[in-house]
């Protein structure tokens, strides 16, 4: 796209300012930038540009997406593995595959940052195993039933596809 | 299963993974190899660093299981790096076949080694199965296609953990999606000597490319290789991924040419003579450290891929690549040496191989 301010170059420089509270991202050119007296952070060598999560959860004392109450806190956990937000802030690891709908309100934003995207547009797996039994289905359901009551909706969608395709197997 | 591996992995600390043997890829030696991996982890099982280690062990027998039912895994090599020495376990990290975290960390874990060295799967590292395929030369779409196939067949042995939004998940959200890595190393000795690499890697990094050292995260850049590997995996297709990494390597490609055709018109003799040096000091040297000896293999690389040189083949600079370093020349003698011994080891091994050398061996 073009740069927002001149409309004439290329933009190359994605610019976040932040305005009593109010974020507003504008599309630039490299010289619009230094026209504007913008300081660019120090771009790394690409070598040790390794990614951090510092950058994008905050160090306690920088920007960051979390406010002061819940970086004090460990916020919710994970009702499978226990694992808490603040761990997986500090690790950047998640404690077992369930932690995705555990923190998914916050999920949502950081794999935005992080891929600029939250939707997986790759192999779909049809998971189960093709000689699948009845006792999965049932599991499923079960497990479905468990979702539901949860309000575990995300979940629900999935196990009731996966439902869906297994019966289809089994013809 | 072949079950000695203390036999294999003498074995191996004197032979070029095949991957590395260059087929005729007709790209001028710059890109060694493509691996393409995928991360994949178990429904309803805790994530290896915050499981049990009973529970991480039932995991790998699992998974053991699964791997001798699938043909591709026949006579694959099994090792549990718990009982494997230290010196053993960075031999594998030399070999592409382990990550530095996987060598070092602790608890049960393991590594499945299959179709000579072409295929194999880290076992309790970050995630439960860390599945890699390395094919020579610039190949995203055929290593791709490989793993597709592994995965498939793993995929109907082991549940998957995966949701419909978000795909395949990870212990860590960067690699959540497709869970794809498409890495690529490439040797880029002219825009190093023009000193353009950091600019042209730059560039690379802003159209969402990772840019790191041989060994991945944290490791450093020695002879002029590097590792270029796709970021994002979510948002986007295996296929988008496979396309997105040989464009970016076709840019690369192009500036590395456009270097060496610099470097030929406006500065061959210079070019020459650090060739010609860095072959009569591999040639004579008696002490090679490691890091000389990757810069000199390198300067001697460019010299045969510009077809200054012609009595040296690629194929012993591969060898060279690989067997010279600190794990590989250890296992050869059977012991951890020390530094200045490794160093003597590794002048012998290079002068045996590129001869003929003055004075004697």
């Amino acid at each position: 796209m073009l740069c927002e301010d001149c409309e004439q170059r290329v933009a190359t420089v994605v610019y976040t300012e932040v305005r009593d509270g109010a974020k507003e991202v504008r599309h630039l050119c490299q010289q619009c930038v230094e026209e504007r007296g913008i300081h660019a952070p120090d771009i790394k060598s690409p070598l040790e540009s390794d990614y951090s999560f510092e950058g994008i959860l905050g160090d306690p004392e920088g920007d960051s997406l979390l406010n002061e109450e819940e970086q004090n806190d460990e916020g919710e956990s994970c009702p499978t593995c226990s694992w808490t937000f603040g761990r997986f802030r500090r690790t950047g690891r998640f404690g077992c595959p369930d932690c995705y709908e555990a923190f998914e309100e916050q999920l949502r934003v950081l794999l935005r940052q992080i891929h600029g995207s939250n939707e997986h547009l790759g192999k779909v797996y049809s998971d189960a195993a093709p000689n699948a039994s009845a006792d999965d289905i049932e599991s499923l359901r079960a497990q479905l039933e468990e979702a539901i009551g949860q309000e575990a909706f995300e979940r629900a969608a999935d196990l009731r596809d996966r439902i869906r395709k297994l019966e289809q197997r089994g013809g | 299963m072949a079950t000695d591996g203390q036999s294999e992995l003498q074995r191996l600390c004197t032979i070029t993974p095949e991957w590395l043997i260059a087929g005729d890829n007709g790209e001028d030696g710059i890109v060694l190899s493509t691996r393409a991996r995928l991360a994949r982890n178990l429904e309803g099982q805790i994530f290896p660093m915050n499981a049990e280690a009973s529970d991480r062990s039932a995991l790998m027998e699992r998974c053991w299981r699964a791997f001798s039912e699938v043909d591709l895994f026949k006579g694959a090599l099994q090792l549990e790096l718990d009982s494997l020495a230290l010196g053993d376990r960075r031999l594998l990290v030399e070999r592409y076949l382990a990550s530095p975290q996987l060598a070092l960390m602790e608890g049960p874990r393991g590594v499945v080694v299959a179709r000579g060295e072409r295929l194999s799967v880290m076992v309790n590292e970050e995630d439960h199965l860390r599945i890699q395929v390395i094919a020579s030369g610039l190949s995203p779409d055929e290593a791709w296609s490989e793993l597709d196939e592994v995965d498939d067949r793993l995929g109907r042995l082991l549940p998957f953990a995966y949701r419909s939004r978000y795909g395949f998940l990870t212990a860590c959200p960067t690699n959540v999606g497709t869970a794809l890595r498409i890495g690529l190393l490439m040797h880029l000795p002219a825009l190093s000597l023009t000193g353009e690499a950091d600019t042209v890697l730059r560039a690379a990094a802003q159209v969402g490319m990772l840019v790191r050292g041989v060994h991945g995260e944290g490791s450093t850049v020695y002879g002029n290789i590097y590792q270029v590997s796709n970021q994002m995996t979510l948002g986007r297709s295996e296929r988008d991924v496979v396309e997105s990494v040989e464009r970016v390597a076709g840019q690369i490609l192009r500036h590395e040419r456009q270097a060496r055709d610099v470097l030929w018109q406006e500065a061959r003799q210079q070019m020459e003579d650090k060739v010609y040096r860095a072959l009569g000091v591999l040639q004579n040297a008696r002490l090679l450290n490691h890091r000389e000896c990757m810069n000199l293999l390198s300067a001697v690389r460019l010299g045969v891929n510009m077809f200054v040189l012609s009595d040296v083949g690629i194929s012993t600079l591969d060898e060279l690549t690989i067997l010279t370093q600190p794990a590989h020349l250890d296992r050869r003698e059977g012991r951890e040496l020390d530094t200045s011994e490794r160093d003597i080891l590794r002048a012998d091994l290079v002068r045996d191989r590129l001869g003929p050398s003055l004075g004697g061996t």
